[in-house]
């Protein structure tokens, strides 16, 4: 620290220039995860505002028999767009909003581990989003559904461009959500106070922890499955139609290997909610930490096996449903463990019943009958009858309003006084929640009643003489009710912000760090990180604010231009580095841009544009790489609070090396998803053996494994050169290792080139395309990435000190040798396990 | 039986034993959950009890006990009954079961019935069964993914094209049961509807020679889609239909029902249009 | 720095993962089964008859009893030390439990085997 003591005032005019986020037209190159966190948040919530407006048209045409409001083709756009719209453009996005907004606050960082990344993730699920808005409006919305099954939405069915529509804005988006994962992930392992362990994290970290490894495990089955639907639609392959080898079911799979956790993703972060908000409205610590940590992990795998409950009626055998009906009724074991934690801390506290408690209680009195009907439904005899009628409506309303809307609006209201720094004036709130409480049971309660007497999904019409028409109109009324009940809430927010008075520094008396500093937060968070050493900082020190603010913690100074936050062990909490981080810039905005150009220009099929866009993405993304490191080692230095650490760039453990795994372990998913497809349809589909198979050609096999293994052979020779300071023979060992993957990529590419039948003959010639495309496209990226190694050798910022370039490569050189084999062994073995 | 008439399609008064064997699962389910929604009832309000300072809670007793053992004891009998009921709702291998086809489209049911000695009647919406008799359905698709439902007599069974599903119905006493697709198809899934009647055992072979045989005088624009059955909905036992709920010639009749005809049929003389109308109300 | 340890992975992350072993193997457990299960109906070997029952049976019942033989020694281990150097508390809490939870969720879910229909 420099000589001098200086004051909290001083040292804020130094960090908040530096971390806050420009005006003006800068506004656009923002980076500062309190704004995109912010951003995420209002957009989701907008997008929420659309959901119920759609909402109110299906239940305005449901009122009565044979309404003349809606007719089928407008009302189909009307429930698909409701349930993309919710699923994917406000569920998500919140809560990754606001993982991104509170996560650094909680843990004790200056801003997220890849604040560029996170701003990239706001452009492109703001850009996908609006495809599917704008689609709206022009009458062109998807309309087979929210899940989209072939061969309905498949182009003989689906003719129009309304499902492309939704299969390239759903990709978008989920581009944004996988990216937005990757960025949490690693801000949770890595960036967090020092002395903050595992064992001394916030529940909400934990269960966002495992809700983002579910996203990178979850959503790459649905990337699968769009980009085929989309190539299935646009150059007539095969994947889905059973007349050429294609199982519509295998649609089915990929979704719902999506679907299935997709609902969990959304639950968890709301579960961390409740488990942050109970203890401190009921004035004690949650019963069952451990517990709680172990139930939300168990619920993130467990999550993985349900699946198929969602097509008990494809005619799949008995035995095959079992095994996902019995996964179905265990899951609600840790689920269980959760509620009697929560229960045991509020019998074990003293509870006020302070407005964001009403709609914790609102949560047990919906979520928990929404868990009954799902274990119901789990029953696979009893699921033949309710399958696809509105007793999944029912069911699946209370388990997602109750378990997330809710919760979401209990920590609205608990963390607003942090964003705002105001407190509430009006009793608006109780008002708006009673309303949504009744209004929901309004609508959703009897509508059990109305899929046990038969009516089905997805009607935009039904006879007044099947018993339907009271309970209809009870639901729409209750509906209404609800409207009026949200629109209360945007009301009350907005006018919290607007009105006068400021909040109390920590208004719950919470012991968590976000509350450790002024309201709303400054733009660097905390002047200086604190020295961790339990669960409830605030409640150990009450004057650990005025300390930070002082600098008497770590970084407490501002070093030139550098953003500094400390990197930390994942699991002990050590600090082990100072985190370089980027401030405002505009490549966020300029790589979306043409992100956005590829997806247009394959929904309006022009595909040079799209072709365009990918060069262009590419050029930006290398510069955006290019704009990390530092040219020559530094060492160890002071960072305050008596901690001396490296920066991050010379250390294994930096964020980038993890964020790189973490990017490959949804890329390993995607590529499980397809040999899965690829197996399906060989052992499942209708209409095999093709009439034709490809001739092994074992020049191609051999070749090709030489290429992929031989480049990731030389990168891995490479690396452990410049690790070990021989440092000569690198850049030459690099071009070597670029050249191999080219090569191998090559070999890949003649597969469907030239070797293969061509994929719109059969389902089997589009997967091996398919997968040879995957592995040359692997193979692409790992030569692209081993030039700008060399580049960067050249340029001075990599040296046996500083190889995280290297060893980033690295990863991706290993997976384009090894999924690039496996590609090649898998094309060329097939047909000759196969046989004559 | 009679109540059947206020809900068509409820899967709470049941015709059969597969319906059955479901509606009491459902109604021992509910109990259940009206228990476990009293007992967390319950929990909740001992939280708001008076006391003067924080307590300790035994937090073994509450999750190993609450949220470990209870949930396990109670859902291992549900699944296992699950199991076992499924199990039974099978189409098992048996003697004695008679089978007929269904193959769904956009947006109507093709109904082929067994050979009883005067070939295979083929219909459309309405599919006739032996009441008290295991029926096999052989169930698939056309185009699109649609779901075979008829509550008060089973589950459903998606009709899946390239693939053949097999449900087993019974319907305990012969009379019209309501179904319908359940797996949306398209714009026309809302009326995508069948009946399936169910006729006295010693009626039923009787009834298919009767429908093979039948030659009702369509006029020459109807018998050129209409004729074979097999793009558009057949012509077999269409003049002693009654349409069923949500169907759109449900609640046609009159002058709507004949502006139907001219819409549908294209041009048709002033005779044609009554001889078409005349045998399209026929059931009724 | 980096000299030498290019390929090994964190002691730390090693034991983050460690911690969720058993689900892992669940999973695979669950996965194993249920492809099988699908290539018994495909290639028909639950008309092979084997010792009373059918092939896929036989089959299936023998993955399942190897999956639940591998969680039990894992809960086993899990009792006394430590799998992996590096473990917390914490840590070997959330291993244990995800040992004796994927014990529970394989015997559970895998149970069909032993009396549902592997075709109908």
């Amino acid at each position: 620290m420099s000589g001098g003591r200086v004051t909290a005032l001083g040292l804020h005019k130094q960090l908040d220039p530096l971390f806050r986020t420009p005006s003006g037209w800068g506004r656009l190159a923002a980076t500062n995860h309190t704004d995109i966190g912010k951003r995420f948040l209002v957009t989701s919530f907008v997008f929420f505002l659309i959901g119920g407006v759609l909402a109110m048209l299906i239940r305005a045409q449901l009122a009565t028999p044979h309404s003349g409001f809606a007719g089928p083709a407008a009302y189909n756009q009307f429930f698909t767009m409701h349930g993309t719209v919710m699923m994917f453009l406000f569920a998500i996005p919140a809560l990754e909003g606001l993982a991104i907004y509170m996560m650094p606050k909680m843990l004790g960082a200056r801003d997220m581990a890849f604040p560029r990344l996170g701003a990239y993730a706001y452009w492109c699920y703001l850009s996908g989003g609006s495809i599917l808005i704008v689609a709206m409006l022009l009458g062109l919305a998807p309309d087979t559904g929210w899940f989209m099954y072939t061969p309905l939405s498949s182009q003989p069915y689906s003719p129009g461009i309304n499902a492309d529509v939704w299969l390239i804005g759903v990709t978008f988006v989920e581009v944004s959500s996988i990216a937005g994962a990757v960025e949490i992930a690693v801000s949770i392992l890595k960036l967090r106070a020092p002395g903050m362990s595992l064992s001394r994290m916030p529940l909400l970290a934990w269960y966002l922890l495992v809700a983002v490894f579910m996203i990178l495990i979850g959503f790459p089955p649905l990337v699968l499955g769009s980009v085929m639907l989309e190539i299935e639609r646009a150059f007539g392959w095969a994947f889905f139609d059973p007349a050429r080898g294609g199982d519509s079911i295998l649609w089915q799979h990929l979704f719902w290997l999506f679907g299935h956790p997709e609902v969990y993703i959304i639950f968890l972060p709301a579960a961390g909610i409740l488990s942050t908000l109970i203890p401190v409205l009921c004035r004690t610590t949650i019963v069952g930490y451990g517990w709680v940590v172990a139930a939300a992990i168990s619920l993130g795998f467990l999550s993985f096996g349900l699946w198929v409950h969602h097509m008990f009626t494809t005619g799949i055998p008995h035995m095959g449903l079992a095994f996902f009906s019995a996964a179905s009724t265990l899951v609600a074991v840790p689920t269980a463990i959760q509620i009697f934690a929560w229960l045991a801390t509020m019998v074990q506290g003293r509870p006020q019943l302070r407005l964001p408690m009403l709609y914790i209680l609102g949560f047990f009195a919906i979520f928990v009958l929404g868990g009954l009907s799902g274990v119901m439904v789990a029953v696979v005899p009893f699921n033949w009858q309710v399958h696809d009628t509105h007793f999944i409506v029912a069911h699946l309303h209370y388990v997602l309003v109750g378990g997330f809307v809710f919760p979401l609006l209990a920590g609205l209201y608990y963390w607003l006084p942090l964003v705002s720094g105001r407190r509430r004036l009006f009793r608006l709130g109780e008002v708006a929640f009673w309303l949504n409480f009744i209004g929901f049971n309004l609508t959703f309660f009897q509508m059990h009643l109305t899929g046990l007497l038969g009516m089905p999904r997805r009607v935009y019409t039904y006879p007044a003489e099947m018993g339907w028409t009271g309970l209809n109109l009870v639901s729409s009324i209750g509906g209404f009710l609800s409207a009026i009940g949200f629109a209360l809430v945007l009301v009350d927010v907005v006018l919290q912000f607007l009105s006068g008075e400021k909040a109390r520094r920590n208004p719950w008396n919470a012991g968590t760090l976000e509350w450790a500093g002024p309201k709303p937060p400054p733009s660097y968070n905390f002047a200086s990180l604190p020295l961790v050493t339990g669960r409830d900082p605030l409640q150990a020190d009450p004057d650990l604010a005025v300390r930070l603010a002082r600098g008497e913690g770590a970084l407490g100074r501002r070093r030139g231009e550098r953003r500094e936050t400390i990197g930390v062990d994942m699991v002990s909490g050590a600090a082990e580095q100072v985190v370089l981080l980027p401030g405002p810039t505009f490549l966020p905005l300029f790589a979306a841009l043409p992100t956005g150009a590829f997806f247009l220009g394959i929904l309006l099929k022009q595909y040079l544009l799209s072709l365009a866009g990918v060069a262009v993405a590419l050029v930006l993304f290398l510069v955006w790489a290019w704009n990390n490191g530092q040219r020559q080692d530094e060492g160890a230095q002071d960072a305050g609070a008596g901690l001396v650490l490296p920066p991050h760039p010379e250390v294994r453990e930096a964020p980038g090396h993890w964020g790189s795994l973490f990017t490959l372990t949804a890329d390993a998913s995607l590529f499980g998803s397809l040999l899965f497809g690829y197996a399906y349809l060989w052992t499942i589909a209708p209409g095999w053996p093709p009439p034709a198979l490809l001739e092994p050609n074992s020049a191609n096999l051999a070749l090709g494994l030489l290429g992929v293994i031989g480049g990731w052979a030389a990168m891995r020779r490479a690396t452990l050169a410049m690790s070990a300071g021989r440092t000569a023979s690198v850049s030459g060992t690099l071009l070597a290792a670029a050249a191999g993957q080219i090569f191998g990529g090559v070999m890949l590419a003649l597969v469907p080139l030239w070797l293969a039948p061509p994929p719109s003959g059969h389902a089997y010639a589009s997967v091996t395309a398919l997968l040879a495309a995957y592995g040359a496209f692997h193979c692409a990226v790992a030569a692209i990435m081993a030039l700008f190694c060399w580049a960067r050798v050249k340029r001075g910022f990599v040296s046996p000190a500083r190889t995280l370039d290297l060893r980033v490569t690295l990863h991706w050189q290993a997976w384009a040798a090894f999924a690039g084999s496996l590609a090649l062994l898998v094309i060329h073995g097939a047909p000759w396990v196969a046989g004559p | 039986m009679l109540g059947g008439c206020a809900a068509p399609l409820s899967t709470l008064e049941p015709g059969g034993p597969s319906a059955r064997a479901i509606a009491v699962l459902w109604w021992v389910m509910l109990a259940g959950a009206a228990a476990i929604t009293a007992l967390v009832a319950v929990l909740l309000a001992l939280a708001w009890r008076r006391r003067h300072a924080a307590s300790t809670v035994n937090a073994a007793r509450w999750i190993v006990g609450g949220g470990l053992l209870f949930p396990l004891g109670v859902l291992g009998v549900l699944t296992a009954a699950a199991l076992i009921v499924g199990e039974r709702l099978l189409p098992h291998p048996a003697p004695e079961v008679v089978t007929v086809e269904a193959r769904a489209h956009q947006f109507w049911w093709r109904f082929t019935h067994p050979d009883l000695g005067a070939g295979r009647a083929v219909t459309a919406t309405e599919l006739h069964i032996p009441a008290g008799r295991d029926v096999d359905v052989r169930i698939t698709s056309a185009d699109v993914i649609h779901s075979f439902w008829v509550p008060q007599l089973a589950g459903k069974l998606d009709a899946v094209p390239g693939f053949e599903n097999v449900l087993r119905i019974r319907a305990a006493a012969p009379g019209r049961y309501q179904g319908r697709c359940a797996e949306f198809c398209g714009v026309g899934h809302a009326a995508n509807v069948f009946t399936v009647v169910a006729h006295p055992p010693e009626e039923y072979a009787a009834t298919l020679a009767r429908l093979r045989s039948e030659a009702a005088p369509w006029p020459a624009n109807c018998a050129a889609c209409h004729a074979d059955g097999t793009g558009a909905p057949g012509l077999a036992g269409v003049s002693a239909r009654a349409w069923p709920p949500g169907h759109p010639l449900h609640a046609l009749s009159g002058e709507a029902l004949r502006a139907w005809v001219r819409l549908h049929a294209g041009p048709l003389t002033e005779a044609e249009t009554e001889q078409a109308a005349a045998l399209l109300e026929g059931g009724r | 720095m980096g000299r030498g340890t290019v390929s090994a992975p964190a002691a730390t992350a090693r034991a983050l993962l460690a911690s969720t072993t058993g689900w892992i193997v669940w999973a695979v457990a669950f996965s194993v089964l249920y492809g099988v299960q699908g290539l018994s109906c495909a290639y028909r070997w639950n008309t092979i008859g084997v010792a009373g029952t059918s092939l896929a049976q036989v089959l299936l019942c023998a993955i399942w009893l190897a999956f639940i033989a591998v969680l039990g020694w894992l809960c086993w281990r899990l009792g006394g030390a430590a799998l992996v150097p590096g473990m917390t508390r914490l840590l070997r809490f959330v291993a244990l439990v995800s040992a004796i939870g994927g014990l529970v969720a394989t015997v559970w879910t895998g149970i069909p085997v032993v009396f549902t229909s592997v075709c109908l």
